[in-house]
């Protein structure tokens, strides 16, 4: 070796010394900070900051890796299709993070969570929503769900085998409030089930039910939202009215029916014409009510216990479709 | 009960006193179990020394920010998980961070701040000061967390590369 190329080579020993000394330095100051504060920043920085953070330096990719903290609102894992590589590929999204191209085998799943272990390992979630029909396996559940907390544990079934894979799951998570949002219309053998595993959200945006079915439904469920309400009379409007209004438990119901029928409540409530902000008519209150120029009114009323939310009405439209949501508490559903 | 006016003297990790009323260090979890430890009769006047572990320039920091805050309600709310939020930080506190920007070592003016905060124990401060350092932080590219953070890369290319094949999970 000659002496030119052992000096170059000694220089460059020195130098990479020198960067350690200096990252040493640097780093050693925000990373020694009290684990408490450390903690307390994790936990305000997004899913794509974490990204960003862990390619600053070994140590915060360390810090990202190790953390465990950090709190979202709402985390989902669905499928979808992907163009590139023409198959039906799972997606999760965390807060700001949208975890795609993962593969629904038991293997491509793990390869998946080894990587996703170094980024947000041990954070919790408000509420994780699984769309069970599209995992191939409840095991893919289970071996994510074991890197996070849950408050609220929401599992969407919209087929009677995928009720049963979500009957068995939610007993393995005692800790987290557990919803299950229904989003097929059940037959009279599959409602008997339904009727024993609690509250039951059903999401029935597909499909069209009777007044009957949405009275018989709301008797244990929390939440029902259907596309059309059909056969609504006067009187079967007011009977869901009084259920809603007489619950002590939380109850919402959303669906779309005929302008008429939502011109015969409000004339029943002694509206005759459109009502104003502030009107009042016995037990029934005009909380807001905003008039569009090409004629559609959005009202919401407070009767008895019930919020009522009325929008994309029209009067004297008869056949025109309006929707509605009624329930004891604030609607959490946006009206369609 | 705290009374007001009395005061209590700080000895400083490089040798100062400083003297301060109980209404400031009534903020303060490390001082006020320091004086109940001391079993003093509140009325004494003044109260025995009680030694920080914190240098004179950073204790004139924290009595700075305590004086702004004497009136906050205590104890100091508790944080749930679920609050994230870095943007809600008051206007004077905003003033005051800012104000170290004029110095050329402001990132490490701050760290002494959260390292005295965490040390006497005072929530408020180390609330603020997590808040100021999340949103110098949020959004900015890999460089200019860098520059903020005060770091070198020390990552091979293979590593970097490595990582950023772990992150393309969520880049697509």
């Amino acid at each position: 070796m000659s002496i030119s190329s052992l000096s170059e080579k000694v220089m460059n020993v020195m130098n990479f010394s020198n960067d350690r000394k200096q990252h040493a330095s640097s780093t050693t100051c925000l990373l020694s900070l009290p684990d408490v504060f450390l903690h307390e920043l994790m936990k305000t920085v997004e899913i794509k900051d974490r990204l960003r953070l862990r390619l600053t330096s070994r140590a915060f990719e360390k810090l990202v890796a190790d953390s465990k903290t950090g709190y979202f609102e709402h985390g989902r894992l669905f499928d979808y299709f992907e163009n590139r590589s023409n198959k039906r590929k799972l997606a999760l999204d965390i807060g700001d993070g949208h975890f795609t191209g993962i593969e629904s085998t038991e293997e491509g799943f793990e390869q998946f969570l080894n990587d996703f272990n170094r980024i947000c390992c041990g954070i919790s979630l408000g509420t994780f929503e699984v769309h069970l029909d599209d995992i191939s396996s409840p095991n893919l559940v289970r071996k994510l769900t074991h890197k996070f907390n849950i408050d609220r544990l929401m599992i969407r079934v919209g087929a009677l085998s995928t009720l049963e894979r979500a009957r068995q799951l939610f007993p393995e998570y005692p800790r987290c409030k557990h919803e299950l949002v229904v989003t097929f219309l059940p037959n009279s053998e599959t409602l008997l089930i339904l009727r024993k595993m609690g509250e039951i959200h059903f999401d029935l945006l597909s499909y069209a039910i009777t007044t009957e079915e949405l009275i018989d439904f709301l008797s244990f469920s929390s939440i029902v939202q259907v596309r059309y309400l059909e056969s609504v009379t006067l009187n079967k409007l007011k009977t869901v009215i009084e259920i809603i209004s007489a619950d002590t438990r939380p109850r919402e119901a959303s669906f779309c029916v005929k302008c008429m029928s939502a011109e015969s409540l409000l004339a029943d409530f002694g509206f005759a014409r459109a009502p104003n902000t502030g009107d009042v008519n016995g037990e029934c209150e005009v909380i807001n009510c905003t008039k569009w120029s090409d004629g559609y009114i959005g009202l919401e009323l407070r009767f008895k216990n019930c919020h009522i939310h009325i929008r994309g009405f029209i009067w004297s439209e008869g056949d025109w479709i309006a929707s509605i949501a009624i329930a004891n508490h604030y609607p959490t559903l946006v009206t369609r | 009960r705290i009374y007001p006016l009395m005061r209590v003297t700080l000895t400083t990790s490089d040798g100062a006193s400083v003297t301060v009323s109980r209404q400031l260090t009534k903020h303060s979890g490390f001082i006020e179990k320091a004086i109940t430890d001391m079993a003093v009769d509140d009325n004494a006047v003044p109260l025995s020394a009680v030694a920080v572990d914190v240098d004179d320039a950073t204790l004139k920091l924290v009595i700075e920010w305590l004086t702004e805050h004497r009136d906050d309600a205590l104890p100091y709310p508790e944080k749930t998980d679920e609050e994230r939020r870095a943007d809600d930080i008051p206007a004077w506190d905003q003033a005051f961070v800012q104000k170290w920007d004029t110095k050329e070592d402001q990132q490490q003016t701050l760290y002494a701040v959260i390292t005295a905060a965490d040390k006497l124990d005072i929530k408020g401060l180390l609330d603020m000061t997590c808040k100021t350092l999340a949103n110098k932080i949020n959004g900015k590219t890999v460089e200019e967390m860098r520059e903020i953070l005060q770091l070198e890369c020390d990552f091979t290319e293979e590593e970097l590369a490595e990582i950023r094949k772990e992150n393309a999970w969520c880049e697509n």
